[in-house]
């Protein structure tokens, strides 16, 4: 059982931080420039 | 510097994949804890749902890494070059996690962490590959050389699939090794939570990507900013000439 | 076709003025295998007569890595690369006359090794010498077309010594599979394997096309 509950646990919390990492480097960007996300999802060029 | 569609599309897609995924990832939850135990193996059975989930996850990051690559030599643009590295690294997250679920498995049922099972060397060799993908994309940050290094590694490298699967084929699954660990077979009730887990897995890598996706465009434009101009021979670094 | 002989021959000509790629190749590749003995237990004369295919494997890939680190450097020192990216249509043929060379030396040292190997664990190659120098050129091939590819690429990155083996050793597992097969059933029964073979041929063709198609891009400036 032990196992079982390693294995979930590894998975669900390894995938989570890395989500979380990314998150963090996002918000990072963002405060240096906040034009970013606008340029992303609204800039209708390329 | 320019969002090219696929920039767009995964900054619009990151919230709403985030949500489905909280959805399926709570139902699936409810599967697996509400499948019936396997009479052979028991309750450890139950990693089974989450290993080969993992394991098709990192195959579509690799395979997608590949058709980027391809598309980043045909058409040049890099927005393709974005969604290779992305691809690759979500690729290797969920590689790991297989790599590391597979042994626990393993060592829970039949007591050794590691036996060479051909499926799961072939997932190591491949994890070695895109790995030193990563790397190789690393070593020559930013610039369209190593964009152009890396798309030819990673057509090259899924190659390694056909190939291995071919060697297992051919020698009968036995490769260098005599041992094959017969997977575990599906029996009745199994099924949901098993199909719940390769999807769930497939959102999750889908919202990743998209969040890689857009980290590695901000890096891009921060990089275009620093070196001054909007162009790319600024950011060009010569390494080894 | 004519660029292809030119810049194998060429390779070939300037190899042997210096003869040190494969002077180094052959020196390493023996010397691995004197390691080997050291390494074994004292009585592994059975290992040795059931893994000399893998011994030896082993040692011919270490020792086309070191001759591959050093098929572009030449030209990188000289800045002769752009040289070789003037005529795009010939690219291609740059690729198999490279490809040619570095198989052609990693298959002397093959053999050389092979002579060394028998020597110094008593061995039998000699009632196989002519099918098991086909099985080490199908490896050698194998070895050399995608090495010549990742050779390219690593010889213009950061850390180009480490990058190349990084890049490259995962990718040769089926020919390393065919190769050491084919020549262990080669020791033990007389004949090659087909299965061997056949992993060799089909792992062979794809690496030849595929390292040909994508060579054009790696000149690309």
């Amino acid at each position: 059982m032990g196992y079982v509950i390693a294995a979930y646990a590894l998975v669900i919390g390894a995938l989570a931080a890395y989500a979380g990492l990314l998150a963090r480097e996002r918000r990072r960007h963002l405060r240096a420039d906040p034009g970013g996300a606008e340029d992303a999802s609204e800039r209708n060029r390329g | 510097m320019q969002a090219g569609p696929l920039d767009r599309a995964a900054a619009r897609l990151r919230a709403p994949s985030g949500g489905v995924l909280l959805m399926l990832a709570v139902g699936w939850a409810f599967a697996v804890v509400q499948a019936p135990e396997d009479s052979v193996q028991g309750v450890i059975q139950k990693i089974l749902y989450v290993h080969p989930a993992c394991a098709f996850a990192a195959y579509l990051g690799f395979g997608i890494t590949a058709l980027a690559g391809a598309l980043y030599l045909w058409r040049g643009d890099e927005q393709y070059d974005r969604l290779g590295v992305s691809a690759a690294e979500v690729g290797v997250v969920f590689c790991t996690l297989a790599l590391l679920t597979g042994p626990i498995w393993a060592r829970g049922t039949w007591g050794r962490w590691w036996s060479w099972d051909p499926r799961l060397t072939v997932t190591l060799l491949l994890w070695f590959i895109y790995l030193a993908y990563l790397l190789l994309r690393g070593f020559t940050e930013g610039s369209a050389r190593g964009a152009r290094f890396a798309a030819i590694y990673g057509i090259a490298g899924i190659f390694a699939i056909p190939l291995n699967y071919f060697a297992i084929d051919l020698f009968g699954g036995r490769a260098i090794h005599p041992e094959n660990l017969s997977r575990g077979s599906l029996g009745t009730g199994m099924g949901w939570p098993f199909a719940l887990g390769v999807i769930t897995a497939l959102v999750a890598f889908a919202h990743l990507v998209f969040r890689r996706l857009e980290v590695e465009w901000l890096r891009a434009r921060e990089l275009r900013s620093e070196a001054g101009a909007p162009g790319s021979a600024a950011a060009e670094r010569p390494w080894g000439t | 076709m004519n660029v292809l002989l030119a810049v194998l021959w060429k390779d070939l000509i300037s190899e042997w003025r210096t003869r040190d790629r494969i002077v180094s190749m052959l020196l390493f590749s023996v010397l691995v295998v004197v390691v080997f003995h050291f390494a074994l237990p004292a009585d592994a004369s059975r290992l040795l007569q059931t893994g000399a295919a893998g011994l030896l494997w082993v040692a011919y890939v270490f020792a086309s890595i070191l001759g591959l680190n050093r098929a572009f450097a030449l030209e990188l020192e000289n800045e002769a690369l752009s040289g070789l990216a003037l005529a795009p249509a010939d690219r291609g043929f740059v690729f198999l006359g490279k490809a040619a060379s570095n198989t052609l030396l990693l298959w002397i040292v093959q053999g050389l090794t092979a002579f060394a190997f028998a020597l110094a664990f008593d061995v039998a190659f000699l009632p196989v010498a002519l099918p098991l120098a086909g099985v080490l050129l199908l490896g050698a091939l194998g070895l050399s077309s995608m090495g010549t590819l990742f050779a390219a690429l690593a010889v213009r990155t950061r850390y180009r010594e480490v990058m190349l083996p990084l890049l490259l050793l995962p990718m040769l597992v089926p020919v390393l599979l065919g190769a050491v097969q084919a020549c262990t059933g080669l020791l033990e029964t007389g004949g090659v394997p087909l299965p061997a073979l056949r992993l060799l041929l089909v792992t062979d063709a794809v690496f030849l096309i595929v390292s040909f198609v994508l060579f054009e891009f790696v000149l690309d400036e």
